[in-house]
């Protein structure tokens, strides 16, 4: 079965070389494209949250709106892990060409104080804010505390004996609890739940727990279906799709929390993609199927040109950094080998 | 019952099961420091317990090996030459994953094919290299096409300036 | 029963069947490859239903589900490399009467069971939805302790050498569910700083490497001739009366456990299929017989896991909580199309979700058709010489380890397990129990601690809730039936308690 006759090795010798010419094709033609015009080729975003999730939904409505702005095919590569960890740490290494962008959540405020990577926002190049997601506390239907002010006052009487499904340390729906106890100045009994589509507020559907932290989106489904409802959201105002649900300042805690979806660029990229890439997403987000999305989700409308991101991302950090630092929940760094 | 020995798979693999757990046990004491300032049952539980349960099984296979006696017979010879085909196997593997990035998804797979199928004799050399063509092709429509999976493209391109 | 009849009609059309059929065919490919999962496929299409009407997106989407989950266990029957999670059990069977010559007849019997618990489970989802859904909201972390825990003594029916090794290679397999990033604290364990590790060890090449590649260092280990698999019995595909009437009580039981446990929020086919194989073997008379190759235990695992798909969609489509990781991704179809999951649903949408329940139908012998295509062409594939089939397994593999995170960190741990599972089998550690630990482990202990959190350090929890109580009462019981009886009386240290293989 072995080639011996020389004639043979000539057949192999050809025939190598004209299959690995053909293979190696469809990277040659990919190469070939305009060097000039950008964008020239397809664009990677990178993202650290699994498909179902919230930002999976943004990234499923905005990615091809965008496309049509950029006519330039934009593909999006889930790399999960560690809450946004590693695709953040992935879009650092990136090169700053336009090809490779990213999607982060409130992660990039967070990872930082937390130890879980040791860069935070400036180690990139934020150019669009999209939305963002305000936390909510959500009761069971039947539960005996018809607003904030009486639940919060329960929890008082009972230090550490109310349940409250939070996600586990690290997430923004675990700072926002920390927050609603910092500014009501109680203590819960914190059960934690793993992952996104909201496990806690099914959860307290089944009665396992008293309340529950989750965004509108989060709780919509239990909300119509009626087993849950929301005593309080933690937005500036008032939700416009779900103005029945009073915020939770105006019933005087001071907890305004929310996960905000920013979309990244490696630093050093060059300004004037940065400014291509700004003016596509813009107007994607302007489109009529994106305001559709934004309100069904119950979801906030943001527009941030990338100076204003980067000042918005300070001010968050500033804020994540004190709930973490008040909630002890900030972990040295060198613990790991 | 062959006579008695300590070449016995259960007695290695008890003692090598007993330093495997010790060293996680030691591990966990670093999760226990970390989690101090929470409430609730330490991260460092669990894997102890476990630890603990390996530690008790391996004695207990530790047992029955100095039972046994005699039992040190593996698939594992170092003097066929499957052993190095393995090894090389292993080698390669490693090597496609380290050079990926810089070769290219297409170089990388065509070639690792078809040296592996040329290594052991699936067919001979210009058949291989159709099969190791036709295997990467079909990777390339069902995982890149279909499921959008993003294959390097191969610095190696880029430094030539193409 | 107007609606039933318009939804028939929009179901049957061509275009609507042909988009069902390329569902199924996508999810039945996508399953069998390793690395790459239904749920993945049903994530990269979903975009594209964007565009299609929200019936059509659903079908194609539906379509894949299914598949997706039966094809996992053509790769486990002809390669023991589970194409998917959730035919990690398939293989303990599967794949014995594969090596006996019988590939044809596993495959066929594995297809015919999805098809019985799909149809099961969208039956339940038509008729006892709402029930089933309260059912499956009462199960809290106490609750979800237990099961897990009974699923745990599956280790008696899994363990294929003896049982001392097999609960080694299962308190192995905890620890491995260890790594990564604590469930409730977040404190992050054995990750040695490796920024992939943080949310554990991912799945996809831990199976790749387990299964596939300790399996081909194997089989290049040994003389290459013994890889001559001897194909009798092609033309079989159908399962004959006989397998029929030993499997039927089977799949039915498995049918039952694979709803129930697809509607738990949190638990999906995997799970399914673990304690159906449990349940089965357990019960049974002779559970020797079990990882042998024998059909029932094909017939248990596969009824469970495409069941669960029916199972699934029942929270899902009730209350709008998904009961798995990838109705989590179909909730994102309908609200791409502004339709809500939930009981207003049902009164918006009715149609809707009568197209679903038909086209469901439709999906389950669609998959089945590729199903019997497979189980008469794919041992085919098999008789290629094995210097090609070899190498043509380990780039498949490779890929698909690559392929699962899109990370060629991935590789490498592939290789690591590959080859620590090759050493730990020739010590007489086998691999089936060291899964049934790393799935179950992290449930166990997240619903521990979060059980106890709930009670304020109080244990009696787990006995005071009703449905706690049965599943621990359950495990308890099954510690009486043979397949436990017949292991201990051996004495644990005897190694002779082993199941023969061939």
């Amino acid at each position: 079965m072995n080639a011996r006759i020389s004639g043979r090795n000539r057949k192999f010798f050809w025939a190598l070389l004209l299959a690995g010419i053909l293979v190696s094709l469809p990277v040659f033609d990919e190469c070939w494209a305009q060097k000039d015009a950008y964008p020239s080729r397809p664009i990677t975003l990178l993202t650290g949250w699994a498909a179902g999730g919230g930002t999976s939904l943004v990234l499923s409505i905005i990615t091809p709106l965008a496309e049509r702005q950029l006519k330039q095919q934009i593909v999006i590569s889930t790399k999960e892990g560690g809450s946004g960890a590693i695709s953040l740490t992935t879009l650092k290494r990136a090169k700053p060409d336009g090809y490779t962008i990213g999607i982060t959540t409130s992660a990039i405020n967070v990872h930082k104080f937390l130890g879980t990577l040791d860069f935070g926002y400036e180690a990139f190049e934020p150019f669009i804010a999209l939305n963002s997601d305000p936390g909510g506390i959500n009761v069971k239907i039947d539960a005996p505390w018809k607003n904030l002010k009486e639940f919060i006052e329960h929890a008082r009487k009972n230090p550490e004996k109310v349940s409250v499904a939070g996600s586990n340390p690290g997430s923004v729906t675990r700072l926002e609890l920390h927050r609603l106890e910092q500014a009501a100045g109680v203590l819960f009994n914190v059960i934690s739940f793993k992952g996104a589509a909201g496990p806690g507020v099914t959860s307290l559907a089944g009665g396992h727990v008293d309340a529950a932290i989750a965004t509108p989106l989060e709780s919509k489904a239990l909300r119509e279906a009626g087993k849950v409802r929301m005593l309080g959201v933690m937005s500036e105002e008032r939700l416009p799709h779900e103005s029945q649900i009073p915020t939770c300042k105006e019933q005087g805690f001071d907890v305004v929390m929310a996960t905000h979806r920013v979309l990244l660029a490696p630093k050093g990229t060059p300004p004037a993609i940065l400014k291509i890439l700004h003016e596509a997403f813009k107007k994607a987000a302007e489109s009529k199927e994106y305001d559709n999305f934004v309100k069904s989700q119950a979801s906030l409308k943001m527009y941030l040109t990338a100076e204003q991101t980067k000042e918005f991302l300070a001010k968050q950090d500033v804020l994540f950094k004190e709930v973490i630092e008040k909630a002890g929940l900030k972990l040295e760094k060198g613990k790991k080998k | 019952m062959g006579k008695k020995s300590f070449l016995n798979k259960d007695f290695v693999a008890g003692i090598l099961l007993i330093l495997f757990s010790l060293w996680v046990i030691a591990e966990a004491q670093e999760f226990r420091a970390a989690a101090e300032r929470f409430r609730g049952i330490s991260p460092a539980l669990f894997p102890t317990l476990l630890s603990l349960c390996i530690i008790l099984l391996a004695l207990l296979m530790i047992i029955r090996g100095l039972r046994k006696g005699y039992n040190w017979d593996f698939a594992l010879d170092l003097r066929k030459k499957y052993f190095y085909l393995t090894l090389g196997l292993v080698v390669a593997t490693i090597a496609y994953g380290l050079t990926m990035e810089f070769l290219g998804f297409f170089l990388v797979t065509f070639l690792y094919s078809l040296l592996f199928i040329i290594w052991m004799r699936g067919a001979p050399p210009f058949r291989a290299a159709i099969i190791a063509f036709a295997a990467t092709g079909l990777i390339y429509l069902v995982f890149h096409k279909l499921m959008l999976v993003p294959f390097p493209r191969g610095e190696i391109f880029e430094m030539l300036g193409m | 029963m107007d609606v039933l009849f318009n939804a028939m009609g929009q179901v049957f059309q061509p275009h609507m069947v042909l988009i069902i059929l390329l569902g199924n065919f996508i999810g039945v490919v996508v399953g069998a490859l390793p690395g790459i999962t239904g749920s993945m496929a049903i994530a990269i299409l979903l975009p594209l239903t964007f565009s299609m009407s929200a019936a059509e997106g659903l079908m194609l989407l539906l379509g894949i589900y299914p598949g997706g989950i039966f094809g996992g266990s053509i790769a486990a029957i002809l390669l023991n490399l589970p194409g998917d999670p959730p035919a990690v059990m398939t293989t303990l069977d599967g794949y014995p009467m594969a090596q006996k010559g019988e590939a044809g007849r596993a495959i066929g019997l594995s297809t015919t069971a999805s098809l019985i618990g799909s149809l099961f489970g969208v039956l339940c989802l038509i008729v006892i939805a709402p029930m089933l859904a309260k059912f499956a909201l009462s199960f809290g972390p106490p609750e979800f302790f237990t099961l897990c825990v009974f699923g745990l003594s599956s280790i008696a029916a899994v363990a294929t050498k003896d049982l001392l090794t097999g609960f080694v290679a299962c308190c192995l397999g905890l620890l491995l569910g260890e790594v990564g990033m604590d469930p409730v604290f977040s404190v992050q364990r054995f990750t040695f700083g490796q920024v992939e590790l943080q949310s554990g060890i991912p799945f996809g090449p831990l199976i790749i490497g387990l299964f596939g590649l300790a399996e081909l260092f194997r089989q290049t280990l040994g003389p290459l001739e013994k890889l001559e698999l001897r194909m009798k019995q092609i033309r079989k595909v159908f399962p004959s009366w006989e397998d029929m009437k030993k499997c039927s009580t089977v799949m039915l039981r498995g049918s039952i456990i694979g709803t129930i446990i697809g509607a738990l929020p949190g638990a999906g086919a995997t799970i399914a299929a673990i304690i159906s194989y449990n349940v089965t073997a357990g019960m049974d008379k002779d559970p020797k017989r079990f990882g042998t190759g024998v059909p029932e235990g094909i017939a248990a695992p596969e009824s469970a896991n495409n069941a669960s798909v029916g199972g699934a969609l029942i929270p899902l489509l009730t209350l709008g909580i998904p009961g798995s990781t990838i109705t989590a991704i179909l909730i994102g179809a309908f609200m791409v199309h502004d339709i809500y999951p939930g009981p207003l649903l049902f009164v918006k949408h009715l149609d809707l979700v009568y197209v679903i329940f038909i086209g469901l139908i439709v999906a389950s012998f669609g998959f089945a058709l590729f199903g019997f295509l497979s189980a008469r062409f794919g041992p085919l594939v098999l008789k290629a010489p094995p210097g090609v089939i070899i190498p043509m397994i380990a780039i498949f593999c490779l890929v698909g380890a690559y392929s699962a995170r899109e990370n060629v960190w991935d590789i490498g741990l592939a290789v690591f397990f590959g080859v620590a599972a090759y050493f730990m089998g020739e010590f007489g550690i086998s691999t089936p129990p060291i899964i049934l630990g790393y799935v179950l482990g992290p449930l166990v202990e997240e619903n521990f601690r979060s059980s106890l959190k709930l009670s304020g350090g109080d244990p009696s929890i787990f006995v005071t809730r009703p449905i706690s109580l049965v599943c621990l009462l359950l495990t308890v019981v099954i510690l009486f039936y043979p397949v436990w009886r017949k292991r201990l009386s051996k004495g644990i240290l005897s190694d002779r308690g082993a199941m023969d293989k061939l």
